[in-house]
């Protein structure tokens, strides 16, 4: 008998718990599910639309509210969403670091071409918009312009230059052979800006992107997370090296 | 008549385990100079045999017959030149 009237009370305060948490969830749950079904209709990854359609459509003012919960619920969403996001097929080897990217490139178009800065300043953006998204909706100005303002800093010349010389992956030949080469290039381009025998420039990114492409094939099977890193800095050396002021400046340094 | 067997087996087998690490070395430096060959441009399926001339000196026999001196020269240049 104690054990049955036992058993009975145990249910009955499993079933008050049920009944309570089932309670309580509701406006949440609401307040996601009213916000999935909108974040659907641009992009099909879930979790990951929630942050990037508040941006664009934070404009009209009547959206702030349904635009706060999903937004304040987004710092745990962004981690899991960019597993589930497979809209980079082509690249294997960075999609670890790409996958967060995906979200940001659908969420700022504009920006979309600087989206080689690795997955270094993504933490940083994505730290940054929910408390740009945090004061309504006159904060998506400002999430529009720290997007791009964050992303150039990934560029660590010196750690990857560092990084090439300690890496196994290639060999001293090899090493010695591409440095022969990197140095022909600079070469190249002091002719350039020195305005000497100028090749055009479109040759030099030309010999810039083959060299790039010699370093990637040597690195891709030894040193992968390097590969990605040089892979994901492309675009930044590229501007180091096209610019006259910022090329001076490394030539100094 | 059994336990000599397995001895021999195991010694071979330990020696077949040693056997790779001993290669290691010289299947890296081959691809070493492989890779070296190839970015010059010039073609080496795979590296056969490697000659040691002197310090960074070396003459590589490719497995399509193409041969090659590779050495850096006094200006530290890494140079390939077709035999």
């Amino acid at each position: 008998m104690p054990r049955t009237v036992g058993v009975g009370l145990l249910f009955l305060v499993a079933l008050a718990a049920c009944t309570h948490f089932k309670q309580s969830p509701p406006p949440a749950a609401e307040a996601t599910a009213r916000s999935a079904p909108d974040a659907r209709a641009s992009s099909e990854t879930p979790p990951a639309p929630p942050p990037v359609e508040s941006p664009p459509t934070g404009s009209p003012a009547a959206d702030s509210p349904a635009a706060g919960p999903p937004s304040a619920e987004s710092p745990p969403a962004p981690s899991p969403a960019p597993s589930g996001s497979t809209a980079k097929p082509a690249q294997p080897k960075t999609a670890g670091s790409a996958k967060p990217k995906t979200p940001r490139i659908t969420g700022a178009p504009a920006a979309g071409s600087p989206a080689g800065g690795s997955s270094k300043p993504l933490p940083a953006e994505q730290r940054a918009a929910p408390a740009a998204a945090e004061p309504a909706t006159p904060a998506t100005a400002q999430t529009a312009t720290t997007q791009p303002a964050a992303k150039p800093p990934a560029l660590d010349l010196a750690g990857l230059e560092q990084r090439l010389k300690d890496t196994h992956a290639i060999g001293l030949f090899t090493k010695l052979s591409l440095k022969n080469q990197v140095d022909d290039l600079l070469g190249a381009f002091r002719a350039f800006h020195g305005g000497q025998t100028q090749p055009p420039l479109a040759e030099l990114r030309q010999r810039y992107d083959l060299l790039l492409l010699k370093v990637l094939t040597l690195l891709q099977d030894g040193d992968p997370p390097l590969a990605s890193a040089i892979s994901a800095s492309r675009e930044a050396i590229w501007g180091l090296l096209a610019d006259r002021d910022k090329f001076q400046k490394i030539q100094v340094s | 008549m059994r336990c000599p067997i397995y001895v021999l087996v195991f010694t071979a087998a330990a020696l077949l385990a040693e056997g790779p690490s001993f290669g290691a070395d010289d299947t890296s430096f081959s691809n070493d100079l492989k890779a070296t060959i190839a970015l010059q441009g010039m073609p080496c399926d795979q590296i056969i045999e490697a000659k040691r001339n002197g310090d960074s000196d070396y003459t590589a026999s490719c497995k399509d017959g193409n041969r090659y001196h590779v050495f850096v020269n006094p200006k530290g240049r890494v140079v390939v030149q077709k035999l």
